[in-house]
């Protein structure tokens, strides 16, 4: 373990930073959810892609909020996030990124890389693209039954060979979900991971939300999550390019340890993001709830709505919670991430607390 | 999966902390310990945590965390003298795009660079004097901080020179947060 007191030094500084972020944000982080549409059927999509139409916005549509973006707030420092459903679902998917592109836009992509070829990779090379993470949920038979989809990955990992072998990117990333069904499998993926050139492996815990819910024996034990820290932690001291995600505050004895930064959820202070019908929303694994809408991209000018709204976002929610009162760690926890906070309840769906501290 | 500067200096941190010498390839002298050093003088030069404490601060945010603990950027401009997280830094830093290290950005850094890479736009990796690999010269060819050194960066100071940006790094890419990593296209 690394040194504590280093740790919380930088936690306290941290905590200072956060609340000079509540009065002056600043945006780094834009999601374009461009659809909802999705070839898969994830047993733990957030989302619940496939479920619902989805309305989508044109070519047009889009060109003109960048070029609001740009002209408000410059492309400089910021990153489109671009995500479904399965992005690459839209016929005019590359018009799309090639206009972004055009106009400055750096950008990178989540995709299952099932439609990915060596043609679509060229093309998106072609566009602009940066990075791109792509969905490896387990083994082939774990990873076809997670997301519902045959072959998915065989695809998948064809599609990731496809990145690979037409290069160029800035990163290709490896995205795992893990679930008490596939835990056991990460030292089998782990091997195969690194014969390929990808770039790094974010490995995270699936999150009781969306479709997930339905499913409450993909949930994590507390044995699990011990497991699961333990097992990026030792990638790390080998000198692997493993990281757990962005989420969660994860106490002392890991903060730091599973990923190169310290917890911070970002979802108003760096992070906006545009769904799929243009409606302006913090993050979009946050629960959808119509109150925390902050305006819509086709009725509203979204560097107003960045300034004067999100306030929702903008404060610490450990306010509201009773079981967070007395914690010793509400002050570098704030009451947890935004997309596991229950908005009836008032509390964190997932609290590490008597877990892993 | 491809190992990188920044994944052997968590190894390193990690080895530290648990008592080690060494770690894996990382060599005793070169550039983690001159690093790890500058970073603790920056971090709080009046503490001595032992033999582990310049690599763990560098494990930890870099000294200008201030500005962004949660990615690694540009450092601020707004600095309080008090607070010694924002302590004018003691070490000489380089200065991004200076590859002849005179002090200044010329065309002779743009000569330079150009020699780093070949016509197939790949590195030739510089070594110094003692033959090993030149990270202090990677560190400020590397001006879009992407972790490689090509073409990408003999445009970028082209650019600076040209006066087209106002920084050499002004085209260095901004890091995602989610799906693409905090550290993606990142390897510092």
């Amino acid at each position: 373990m690394l040194d504590v007191t280093i740790k919380n030094n930088h936690l306290e500084s941290l905590a200072k930073y956060r609340q000079k972020l509540m009065t002056e944000p600043q945006l780094k982080h834009l999601f374009l959810e461009l659809t909802l549409r999705c070839n898969e059927n994830c047993i733990h999509c957030g989302s619940r892609c496939g479920e619902i139409r989805s309305e989508e916005l044109s070519v047009q549509q889009y060109e003109t909020f960048l070029k609001e973006i740009k002209e408000d707030m410059g492309t400089a420092n910021k990153m489109l996030c671009i995500t479904g459903g399965e992005p690459l679902l839209r016929k005019d998917f590359f018009d799309i990124m090639s206009m972004a592109n055009g106009l400055g836009f750096h950008w990178g992509m989540t995709s299952n890389a099932t439609l990915i070829d060596d043609s679509v990779a060229r093309d998106l090379k072609k566009c602009g693209m940066g990075t791109i993470s792509v969905s490896i949920d387990g083994l082939p038979e774990t990873h076809d039954k997670f997301r519902r989809s045959p072959k998915g990955y065989e695809r998948a990992m064809a599609g990731i060979e496809s990145l690979l072998r037409v290069g160029g990117f800035k990163s290709v990333q490896v995205t795992t979900v893990v679930t008490h069904q596939n835990i056991n499998e990460l030292d089998e993926l782990y091997k195969i991971f690194n014969e390929m050139d990808i770039d790094s492996w974010r490995v995270i815990n699936i999150e009781p939300m969306g479709r997930a819910k339905d499913y409450p024996d993909v949930i994590l034990t507390k044995d699990d999550y011990i497991q699961l820290f333990e097992f990026i932690r030792n990638m790390r001291i080998a000198g692997e390019p493993v990281s757990y995600g962005c989420s969660h505050y994860l106490g002392m004895e890991y903060e730091r340890e599973v990923r190169d930064w310290y917890y911070l959820c970002t979802a108003g202070l760096y992070t906006a993001s545009i769904t799929a019908n243009g409606d302006i929303i913090a993050c979009l694994d946050i629960e959808r709830r119509p109150e925390l809408v902050q305006g819509n991209i086709l009725k509203d000018r979204f560097s107003t709505v960045w300034k004067e709204k999100f306030k929702d976002f903008r404060i610490d929610l450990s306010d509201q919670c009773e079981k967070c009162k007395g914690c010793s760690e509400e002050k570098f926890c704030h009451g947890d991430s935004f997309h596991s906070w229950d908005f009836e309840k008032k509390e964190p769906m997932l609290c590490f607390k008597d877990i892993l501290f | 999966m491809k190992k990188t500067k920044k994944t052997a200096l968590t190894a390193a941190a990690f080895a530290a902390a648990v008592g080690l010498s060494t770690y894996g390839t990382i060599v005793s002298g070169t550039y983690v310990d001159k690093e790890l050093k500058a970073n603790a003088d920056q971090f709080d030069n009046t503490t001595t945590y032992g033999n582990t404490t310049t690599i763990q601060t560098v494990y930890g945010p870099p000294s200008y965390f201030n500005t962004d603990p949660t990615e690694e950027t540009e450092p601020i401009s707004e600095t309080d003298p008090t607070d010694p997280l924002d302590a004018p830094d003691p070490v000489e830093t380089a200065i991004p795009g200076d590859i002849d290290n005179d002090g200044q950005i010329d065309s002779f850094d743009l000569a330079k660079l150009r020699k780093l890479i070949n016509t197939e736009g790949e590195l030739a990796p510089p070594l110094t004097e003692n033959g090993r690999l030149d990270y202090d010269l990677l560190e400020k060819a590397d001006l879009t901080h992407d972790g490689a050194i090509d073409n990408s960066d003999i445009h970028a100071l082209q650019a600076y020179l040209k006066g087209e940006i106002k920084k050499p790094t002004d085209f260095a890419i901004p890091v995602p947060l989610y799906g693409p990593g905090p550290d993606f296209g990142i390897d510092k």
